[in-house]
């Protein structure tokens, strides 16, 4: 029931099930003068987004027979971390990774052509764990699959081949929102300074000044309500015919009908699919 | 005489509420200006979209909860002083103040806390909180504080009542203070259902000492309470409607007898009417929601009255200065008075939102909005402007009376009801038509990257277009509150005496109490009423599920 | 009590409206679009079993997937979690157009929403609940589903798909 058609998650797994190198999304390899690279895997630039909890550091396990990685620690908002999130390890260490939250799994990027790791890809909690031993050398990358776009990655990198940042340059930084996002902003912003600048100065403060005196001379006269409003036509309980409502409460009537079929029968039952049992 | 003059103490507690209640506005007014420009992508600077969801919860929270009912205390404390002419600030009253007071310090921390990582406080549940979702103990601590101290609040009420009915035992209930305990006596049967779930289950559980709670037994408990209170915070505004604004309008209100029917039809009707807000929930019969719908649908008769006689007042009042014609007497009004402009827009605003919550209540439909970005657009135009735009305007009416200070600034003041009414036509007419296109609500970001399928069409207009709209629509909403927080103050800081624009004159209605029947008065048998139809609609499917388990099928707390 | 003619007509409209909205609702349930809501119909579960993926444990839910019932009424079991939907997020759910579904969908741990954007098809995902709804899906079309009851920090990535494929190309669900 898996179906690795459709989404382009599924497509990458097809093709590292496939035993390929992962070529399509241009991340991490080992490249061609010895050196690996995470290429923009922990970036913004890479689906899932940056990743909270990884400070540009790798964490040298090497020398070290057991190496363990908590699933699901504190990071990116939540327990939606891999931690620590890049390690380096000896070929043959075991890694235990070690579930401290609930609802992740394992599910490998990318990794070197003849590794063969098939991560664990059902969803697990707290208390499980996981071993895989890292035979082969080279770059391995990998994700929980619920909170991916959460930014949860990590990478395990086997070996003692040079880490090197990506040969590309970094990422160019876009405003959120566009340029309508510019453009209003701008103006907020603007007018918001203008409306600072304008109280702050001489005229803001000569204003306030003015009011104040305004306020004062206002107030000099003994507390006292003002009188109350004269009508011009008085009109009793038998004078007065609401008949403008009644105009009025007609229109909203025939509204209410009109909104009513529309958003019933256009609307709501020409929406598609509808549950029926 | 002024009312600051003639009742000092109590002028003084409701400045307090107010004090609270704007504070509150005022943050959770800015808390919504920068949803409005992350949600649509137009800026997302502020806040990352984990941290959205603390803007919303403290969004919800301190408008919905704290905002509302700090001005409702207050206001109804003028209520009932004035219409009973009685003083009703004492220790009881201040008890309810500081007892509201430490319940809105202690929620909002544990929201607030929600921004500082590593403290490990955090109440990221919403305005709703439903379970498994687990907020910080303080949080649920504090709005039981909240609650409970409103119940201190009717208590109050209620005791003036008994001491002015000693006093005058064959008078018909004054018309506001009727209103004042109708609508408590309403908020009584349906926070009981809140106050249940939240000190029975949700702090226990949330401090350790129950390991599970239902979550749908809990969620209902919720909505037993979540639509009454959506009348808790619009019958005040009815309050002022019907007494107010035909004063505000030069004329009088049309009936008395016919408001004292509708705010009984409310105490009646509310509360039976909560699956309405679970019409898509697994667990629940059928049946149980179809009455729901019908309650809800006979509930919309007190509105719709409402929206007779109270423009039938105005138009009084417009015809009483001068106004001729079946439409052009509306150019006769006070456009020029931002009381009247504010309570009149809200009304007129209202009576859109009032449309969507029908489309809400439609059983069936709700299958094409529910939770999508049109609920938030219908209840922008209910709590948001019926109650909020009234809830401001009438605060240049009677913030000069219970302060002794001449209202300043009166040109910002009469923008702002105009700029708030602009702002909200575009903020929820987008959102509305976002929703039909399936918009979901509640949600930190604009687009579903990666996931094919996902795609929103409008009918009306594009997606794109709608966004603008509502980034536009909540700034200019922004701005007018931040318009409305500049008189107030300036208000505050004036110095107090002179004659003031205002005077608290409430002229008699045409119809008068005398032709009220006295049952209408008779509050112990509306109040059986009620009781006995919540049983009806809610008693058996809460049986069902007390009886196969209180705390069963039961989920442990979720930290968020 | 006297009350004005005009508003006593009023009365009378609103009555008239409040029950032709019934009457439009209940024809929409009985009449020819035949709409049921969401029900008790699908049971209780142990949220705890689902989180464990035991599925084995409950009669009222099973593994993840789509299964045939019969000649052309598909079963689709998927559970709802923080923050994908499974099947849906990862791989798409696959039905063939011009069939029956029935939709089984459950939480383990919050309250969540599945919607499918731009249709009639919306509910509520309750831990503990099993929620039950028969959709038709006549077209071939490529549809999305959201999460609209927020979740969690995640909430706003917690979409997946539903693909009514053409029916020769369907691959077919498993054995019931």
């Amino acid at each position: 029931m898996t179906d690795g058609r459709t989404t382009r998650r599924g497509l990458l797994r097809g093709a590292v099930a496939a035993g390929g190198i992962a070529a399509a999304s241009g991340t991490a390899a080992g490249q061609q003068d010895g050196t690996v690279t995470y290429g923009d895997w922990f970036t913004g630039e890479a689906e899932g987004g940056a990743v909270g909890n990884y400070d540009g550091t790798t964490v040298d396990e090497r020398g070290s027979s057991s190496v363990t990685i908590q699933v699901g620690s504190e990071g990116n908002g939540g327990p939606y971390a891999f931690g620590p999130a890049a390690v380096r390890v000896d070929p043959g260490t075991t890694v235990t990774f070690d579930w401290v939250s609930d609802t992740h799994n394992i599910v490998v990027e990318s990794q070197p052509g003849e590794a063969g790791w098939a991560g664990h890809e059902p969803i697990e909690n707290t208390g499980f764990a996981y071993e895989h031993t890292f035979e082969t050398e080279g770059v391995y990358l990998y994700y929980c699959q619920p909170h991916l776009p959460l930014g949860m990655k990590a990478a395990i990198v086997v070996g003692d081949a040079e880490l090197v940042a990506p040969s590309e340059g970094g990422p160019t930084w876009t405003w959120p929102g566009g340029d309508i996002g510019v453009a209003f902003m701008g103006l907020l912003v603007g007018t918001a300074g203008l409306a600072v600048l304008l109280m702050a100065s001489g005229e803001g403060a000569s204003a306030v000044g003015r009011w104040r005196a305004a306020a004062a001379e206002a107030a000099s006269s003994p507390l006292a309500e003002a009188d109350p409003e004269e009508p011009r036509t008085e009109l009793g309980h038998d004078d007065f015919d609401p008949f403008g409502t009644a105009a009025l409460i007609v229109l909203y009537f025939l509204i209410l009908v009109v909104l009513w079929v529309f958003v019933y029968f256009v609307e709501f039952l020409g929406n598609g699919p509808t549950v029926i049992g | 005489m002024t009312f600051v003059e003639e009742y000092p103490d109590d002028a003084k507690l409701i400045r307090a509420c107010f004090a609270v209640s704007f504070g509150a506005l005022g943050i959770g007014g800015l808390f919504g200006l920068i949803q409005a420009l992350h949600r649509t992508g137009v800026f997302q600077g502020f806040v990352s979209s984990s941290d959205y969801y603390t803007v919303l919860t403290g969004h919800g929270v301190l408008l919905a909860l704290v905002f509302t009912t700090f001005f409702i205390a207050g206001f109804f404390v003028w209520a009932v002083t004035r219409s009973l002419e009685q003083s009703i600030a004492g220790r009881l009253a201040w008890t309810w103040f500081w007892l509201m007071m430490v319940g809105t310090v202690l929620a909002a921390v544990a929201i607030l806390a929600g921004f500082v990582p590593g403290l490990g406080i955090s109440a990221d549940v919403l305005f709703t909180f439903y379970a498994p979702m687990a907020a910080h103990p303080i949080f649920y601590i504090g709005a039981a504080l909240i609650i409970v101290g409103s119940w201190i609040a009717g208590a109050n009420y209620f005791l003036a009542y008994r001491r002015w009915r000693a006093a005058h035992p064959d008078e018909r209930i004054p018309l506001q203070t009727f209103m004042v305990l109708t609508t408590f006596l309403m908020w009584y049967l349906s926070s009981a259902g809140v106050a249940v779930e939240v000190v029975v289950f949700l702090i226990p559980w949330s401090l350790g000492l129950i390991q599970t709670v239902d979550p749908l037994l809990t969620r209902t408990l919720f909505w037993y309470f979540g639509h009454p209170v959506v009348y808790f915070w619009l019958l005040p505004a009815y309050v002022v409607w019907y007494t107010i604004l035909p004063k505000l309008s030069g004329g009088r209100l049309l009936s008395d007898p016919l408001a004292r029917v509708v705010f009984v039809l409310f105490l009646l009707l509310s509360t039976p009417t909560g699956f309405h807000h679970q019409y898509l929930d697994p667990g629940i019969a059928e049946g149980f929601k179809f009455v729901a719908m019908t309650n809800t649908m006979f509930l919309l008769l007190p509105s719709l009255m409402t929206a007779f006689t109270v423009v039938a007042s105005m138009e009084h009042g417009a015809r009483q200065r001068g106004g001729k014609g079946y439409v052009s007497w509306l150019r006769s009004l006070p456009w020029d008075e931002p009381a009247f402009v504010g309570i009149a827009l809200s009304g007129l605003m209202f009576a859109a939102g009032g449309f969507s919550g029908m489309v809400n209540a439609g059983l069936n439909l709700n299958y094409l909005i529910h939770n999508t970005i049109w609920v938030p657009g219908h209840f922008h135009l209910t709590v948001g402007t019926a109650f909020a735009l009234t809830a401001m305007a009438v605060t240049y009416w009677l913030f000069p009376q219970i302060s002794g200070k001449r209202l300043q600034l009166k040109t910002a003041a009469l923008v702002q009801p105009y700029l708030w009414f602009f702002g909200m036509t575009l903020m929820s007419n987008a959102m509305h038509r976002a929703g039909l296109a399936g918009v979901p609500r509640r949600t930190a970001e604009p687009m579903y990257p990666d996931t094919p399928g996902v795609v929103f069409e409008g009918v009306v207009g594009g997606i794109g277009e709608m966004r603008l709209q509502i980034a536009i629509g909540g700034t200019l909403l922004f701005v007018s509150l931040c318009l409305f927080l500049a008189v107030i103050g300036a208000t505050w800081l004036a110095p107090r005496g002179g004659t003031l624009d205002v005077n608290g004159v409430i002229p008699e209605p045409l119809s008068g109490a005398e032709a009220a029947p006295r049952v209408l008065d008779n509050l112990w048998l509306w109040t059986a009423i009620a009781v006995v139809l919540v049983a009806l609609t809610y008693g058996i499917p809460l049986w069902a599920w007390i009886v196969d388990g209180v705390l069963t099928p039961g989920s442990p707390p979720i930290p968020v | 009590m006297e009350v004005h003619r005009y508003e006593r007509l009023w009365i009378a409209a609103s009555l008239l409206i409040v029950v032709a909205w019934i009457g439009t609702v209940t024809w929409g349930a009985v009449g020819p679009p035949g709409i049921q809501m969401i029900d008790d119909a699908g049971g209780t579960v142990d949220a705890g079993a689902i989180a464990d993926s035991d599925y084995g444990a409950t009669d009222t839910f099973r593994e993840p997937g789509v299964y045939q019932v019969s000649e052309n009424h598909y079963a689709v079991y998927v559970v709802a979690r923080q923050f994908e939907f499974e099947p849906g997020s990862a791989a798409a759910i696959e039905v063939p157009a011009g069939s029956r579904v029935t939709l089984y969908v459950t939480s383990p741990d919050v309250i969540h929403g599945f919607s499918v954007v731009g249709t009639n098809v919306n509910a509520m995902v309750i831990p503990g609940q099993v929620t039950q709804m028969t959709v038709d899906f006549e077209e071939p079309a490529t549809h999305g589903i959201v999460c609209n009851e927020y979740c969690g920090a995640g909430h706003h990535t917690m979409a997946g798909t539903i693909e009514v494929v053409p029916a020769d190309e369907f691959e077919g669900g498993d054995a019931a």
